[in-house]
């Protein structure tokens, strides 16, 4: 995790002498960084709670985060922040921006701030105190604290309740300044933002101080009891099922398979991979999206670059990517895209625009609602951004050999795959296809930094092709046959359909390849079937057709389920899950424990994907407990604010979180269960003790019952469960 | 039978309403179908969306004014419980009671004003009304009160704050309000077309008020930062832009304005997902003497095939002027976009485009214009100062909006841009008790 930035200047608050930079620190420690809708990462929203116990957690988000009935100045309050906020933080969305200047960003500020009459009436007594503030961010704290008789021991509770009051603001800060790809272009720091918030709190109640009672008041009446209750049955009920099946084991030797395929750790491949393993003599592994490959991709038509590797990790190599080549029709529909927005976004031009184009967009209205698979062929044909990348070989290639060798044999040894090469070995990343749908990344892979996979998937496979990568591999004793090849693929989750990147494919393989994609076809067909099911569709076309026509259509607001449900995180080879059906509710993660002899595969796996892991589970947890809190609410009624996240209806808080579409059936039936994430070992259970013990993350985690932990030992094949001290398996 | 048809009235300008509210009717209707799934207002949002299409049809072919003015209150009445959608979430039921109050303010008004009207003719035939010859104090006072009346429907300034409210409304229920029932107005003035020319002052004083409205509402759209808000800005400055043109005597012209907007606004409404999607934004036009001045020229080009499409003059001594000026300045938009360098190649690409816009402009205004002109007729007006005022204020506009970047982006902004902005800024906000200000006040 990233250590956070030393603010740019160290102010030592005078009334009191003790430095106001802690109190700051402090209370946004609280916030759980929020992602824009670009790439919408799964986050746990009290992130910042992990130290505490989960009950003792779940008090205190109840305390900061489900507050109702707050005082009415705190509407006040909210409703001029987020007016400023919006134009402040809008990434795109308004045409003539706020007029702030860069190098005196908050001065500007104020002295905007000074000019509104909503917040400082002309005659108002607070004027001369705006005037005379200082310039830094931590001078104006300090002044503005002082002005409100907030008293030293109060300040970070103070702090911490100016940020939890208006949360979803407060968190995209929190990324902005911590998370972002791009953090030294960001102009508006989180002291900036505290500066601002309790500016206007005591340009608006002088007499803020009063919240302090009552949080102080509401923090005697909270009860978490029911809730804790209720999660509790959730998991003993999960928890007996899941272990009842995982009970009669019957391993069956491992033989050498037609191909392999390599799945993303996502709920959602679990089901496929059964699917896929029905059809045929196939072999199919979990291991995570990005393929244990940081990188950063540069696109090579368009002066960009983006990461794909989970955000806890910094890329580490570079690799070249192109779109294929525009066509005209392309170009030009490019060309006119940009003259449409002139018009519409200029004084007078929108009157005739709209006129001129007024026909042919109800033209296009009945394509797109009648036709909706036509109207996204035509899209797609006409867009020049879809993302239709491919890695450039060369690129690859030309990393050094270290590099190469170091992450074929990490993803090899992590997932258990060094011996019983197939011919064929397929890496599957996957994404989704959706029309119309803001939180669109929320369905694209995590592990990809919420965008969509099959680079990653591509990227190994050329380095595992590569002749200098299997010769260095031989010296880690991994033996690849030269009959073998390695391909790239994608797994779209809405449609279920899988898209080989074959291009380079030797020409003897392709009676075997395309046997796998009539196989293919066919495990989506059935899997189609049974998500079509749990999406409860009334139609009565094939199930494939439905699927296509959801991921088509601009009026679905639930295409897929995405994670929903999940619930278990299982460790292990496949064998061990392979005649049972888990329903798409878990993780699965390739691992071998006899290849894994220092225990170093185990470890990343429990200390990066099983975390990425719990912040998705959280995120569905909590947008499914209570998702005017912690989800984004109804879609029927968002507002895309500034192109970073969504607001309801007029205005509001910055809904971070997951819609209730995600979670729910209905606006009065949950779909996700309210249950910890449940994370089973197949290993000898003195091996993870040595882990946790190693691991300050994990005994915080697993101690705080944050996580569910598990093992099987493989010797008796007994299941043991760890009891929150670290002592005992029960 | 002849008494119950007697009731009715089907021109082309009925057969226009009930063709612009059906394919949009249809249309949300159609795409609640999927985006409703789940909700558990389903059936009655449907059911009020069927009911407001049928209202709006009953409304379009009534000769009746009591038939009329019914259909009218009940479509109003409707919208208000589409925009409250769920009555637990504080801030979109205050959105459903301003629109409620409002439009019933604007129902109220119409009825007093169909009312004199009625008594000042002696008809009660809408189709009678507009054709009477009378022009009493009374009937006076009734085109007053109707004129009113479609400004609150249209949301003109100072009736706007309902519709700039009323975000908090489903997708498809702001669809349906900005495609169809803002129409109203503009169907109203049309609809007593030779009602309301009848008093000059009347046309002028409405101008006034469109133009104002066109301003503002188009320059709030530009400083909004969040999708629906400036959608509902940007309907506020296309109404002042309709409401302008029926005061101008540009009764099919206002026509192809609502028809068009109608369609184009629907369906930005229920796109509005995808908001976030394209996050690259074109660099902004530079101005100099060169590109400028060659792009009035295929400005005006723009105009000429414009108006040679139209049967225009290429500067018309009436009214009819602002349909020149707004083709010669969509033309100067579009050449200056291209215009970033004076190559060969852009100027060569200016001229096509510019030309190709104007006559692409003239098609679609002509197409409406053959459909309704039976029923509906340009009254263009002879030209005052108030009209050469509002020209003159709409190029300061569009060249404001043009520079305003190079002003923003100084180390130190001048202050009367900053006063502007905070008070452009302020005076576009929703009726706060219409904002979700503290979170857990949402209600899905």
């Amino acid at each position: 995790m990233k250590v956070d930035k030393k603010p740019a200047c160290s102010f030592q608050i005078d009334h009191t002498g003790l430095g106001l930079e802690v109190f700051i620190h402090k209370s946004w420690q609280k916030i759980a960084p929020f992602w824009p809708l670009k790439n919408l990462i799964a986050v746990n929203p009290l992130l910042g709670f992990e130290e505490l116990k989960f009950e003792d957690a779940l008090k205190e988000a109840h305390l900061y985060f489900i507050q109702k009935d707050l005082p009415h100045e705190i509407e006040n309050i909210n409703r001029e922040t987020i007016k400023w906020l919006l134009p402040i933080l809008d990434q795109g969305q308004a045409t003539l921006k706020i007029p702030l200047d860069k190098e005196n960003y908050l001065k500007s500020l104020i002295e905007l701030i000074s000019l509104d009459k909503k917040i400082v009436p002309s005659n108002s007594p607070q004027l001369g105190f705006l005037r005379n503030l200082k310039e830094t961010p931590y001078a104006i704290i300090a002044d503005t604290l002082h002005f409100l008789k907030i008293e030293q021991k109060q300040i970070e509770k103070f702090l911490t309740i100016l940020l939890t009051t208006l949360p979803g603001w407060a968190a995209h800060v929190q990324y902005l300044n911590d998370w972002s790809e791009n953090p030294s272009t960001v102009s508006f720091t989180k002291e900036e933002f505290l500066a601002l918030r309790i500016l206007i709190t005591a340009l608006i109640w002088p007499q803020a101080k009063e919240i302090l009672n009552f949080f102080e008041v509401a923090q005697e009446q909270i009860n978490v009891d029911a809730i804790i209750s209720k999660i509790e049955e959730n998991e003993d009920n999960f928890e007996k099922s899941l272990i009842s099946k995982l009970k009669n084991l019957e391993f069956t030797p491992p033989t050498k398979k037609e191909a392999q395929l390599v799945f993303c750790i996502d709920v959602r491949s679990e089901r496929i991979r059964k699917a896929i393993e029905a059809q045929g003599d196939y072999e199919t592994l979990g291991f995570a999206g990005f393929f244990g490959i940081p990188l950063r991709f540069d696109h090579l038509n368009q002066n960009e670059s983006f990461p794909s590797c989970p955000v806890l990790l910094k890329p580490k190599s570079n690799v070249a990517i192109k779109s294929s080549k525009n066509s005209t029709l392309q170009r030009i529909s490019k060309f006119f895209k940009s003259i449409y927005k002139t018009l519409k976004y200029n004084f007078a031009s929108p009157f005739a625009l709209a006129e001129s184009l007024g026909l042919s967009t109800l033209i296009w209205m009945l394509i797109r609602n009648g036709f909706p698979n036509f109207s996204h062929f035509t899209q797609n044909k006409l867009s020049s951004s879809c993302q239709n990348f491919s890695v450039i070989k060369d690129s690859v290639t030309s990393m050094s050999e270290a590099e190469k060798v170091s992450y074929a044999e990490g993803a090899l040894k992590m997932m258990g795959l060094v011996k019983d090469f197939s011919n064929l070995i397929i890496f599957c990343g996957h994404g989704s296809t959706t029309e119309n749908n803001a939180f669109a990344s929320s369905l694209d892979c995590g592990a990809c930094g919420g965008r969509k996979g099959g680079l990653n998937a591509q990227v190994l496979a050329f380095i595992l092709n590569d002749e200098v990568t299997r010769k260095g591999l031989k010296t880690k004793n991994i033996h690849i046959p030269e009959t073998t090849y390695f391909l790239g693929a994608i797994h779209d989750t809405t449609t279920d359909e899988i898209e080989i990147f074959d291009r380079e494919l030797p020409n003897h393989f392709h009676s075997l390849l395309t046997q796998l994609k009539i196989d293919l076809k066919n495990a989506a067909l059935s899997n189609c079937k049974v998500r079509n099911q749990k999406l409860s569709t009334t139609e009565s076309n094939s199930p494939q057709i439905q699927a296509i026509k959801r991921a088509h259509d601009w009026a679905e607001i639930r295409p897929e389920w995405g994670l929903a449900r999940n619930g278990a995180f299982i460790i292990g080879p496949r064998n061990l899950t392979k005649n049972i059906d888990l329903d798409g509710e878990a993780f699965l993660h390739s691992y071998d424990y006899t290849i894994d002899k220092e225990d170093t595969y185990l470890e990343t796996i429990l200390t990066a994907p099983v975390i990425v892991a719990e912040w998705i589970n959280m995120q569905y947890f909590f947008s499914a407990l209570d998702n005017v809190a912690f989800g984004a609410g109804s879609k029927i009624t968002k507002n895309v604010a500034g192109k970073i996240g969504v607001m309801q209806g007029n205005a509001s808080d910055l809904m971070h979180g997951l819609p209730l579409q995600s979670v729910a059936v209905s606006d009065i039936q949950n779909y996700h269960e309210l249950r910890r994430l449940n994370v089973i070992v197949y290993a000898p259970k003195d091996r993870i003790d040595r882990i946790i013990q190693r691991q300050p993350i994990l005994r915080k985690l697993f101690g705080n019952k944050w996580l569910h932990l598990k093992c099987i030992n493989p010797d008796t094949k007994e299941i043991f469960k760890l009891d929150q001290n670290f002592e005992r398996w029960t | 039978m002849e008494l119950i048809l007697g009731y009715f009235h089907l021109d082309r300008l009925s057969a226009l309403l009930i063709a612009v509210t059906g394919l949009i009717g249809i249309t949300v209707i159609s795409f609640s179908k999927r985006y409703l799934r789940g909700n558990s207002n389903y059936k009655r949002t449907q059911i009020l969306n069927i009911l407001l299409v049928s209202t709006m049809f009953l409304m379009a072919i009534s000769d009746n004014i009591l038939l009329f003015w019914a259909a009218w209150l009940v479509s109003n009445l409707t919208l208000a419980e589409l925009v409250i959608h769920k009555r637990a979430w504080k801030a979109a039921h205050e959105s459903g009671k301003l629109a409620r109050r409002r439009l019933s303010l604007g129902s109220f008004l119409l009825a007093l004003g169909l009312g004199s009207l009625s008594f000042a003719t002696g008809y009660w035939k809408i189709s009678m009304i507009t054709q009477s010859p009378i022009n009493s104090m009374l009937f006076y006072l009734g085109s007053v009160l109707l004129v009113l009346s479609a400004l609150i429907q249209s949301a003109i300034f100072p009736f706007h704050k309902w519709l700039l409210s009323s975000c908090n409304s489903p997708t498809p229920t702001s669809a349906l309000m900005h495609a169809g029932i803002v129409n109203g107005g503009g169907y109203l003035l049309c609809r007593f077309a030779s009602v309301i020319s009848k008093t000059p002052d009347l046309m002028s004083l409405l101008f006034l008020v469109g133009s104002l409205t066109a301003c503002l509402g188009t320059l709030w759209k530009l400083i909004q930062s969040d999708i629906k808000r400036m959608l509902a800005c940007s309907t506020i400055g296309q109404m002042g832009f309709m409401i302008a043109q029926c005061a101008l005597g540009l009764f099919p012209a206002a026509l192809a304005h609502l028809t068009c907007h109608g369609f184009f606004k629907a369906y930005l409404f229920l796109s509005s997902g995808s908001a976030a999607k394209d996050l690259k934004k074109d660099q902004p036009i530079r101005l100099n003497c060169f590109n400028l001045i060659l792009s009035i020229i295929f400005g005006c080009l723009t105009n000429f095939l414009f108006s040679k499409t139209l049967g225009l003059n290429f500067f018309s001594e009436d009214t009819k002027l602002f349909m020149n000026f707004i083709a010669i300045l969509g033309g100067t938009t579009i050449s200056l976009h291209v215009l970033r360098s004076l190559a060969l190649k852009q100027i060569l690409v200016a001229f096509l485009l510019s030309g190709c816009s104007g006559l692409f402009y003239g098609l679609s205004i002509g197409f409406i214009e053959t459909l309704v002109t039976p029923s509906i007729h340009f009254m263009p007006q002879p030209l005052n100062w108030i009209h050469y005022l509002v020209l003159i204020i709409f190029s300061f506009n569009w060249f404001f909006v043009i520079t305003y970047q190079t002003f923003a982006e100084r180390t130190i902004q001048p202050i009367w841009l900053k006063e502007w902005y905070v008070n452009m800024l302020n005076f576009s906000q929703p009726s706060k008790e219409t904002i979700t200000a503290i979170r857990k006040n949402y209600q899905f």
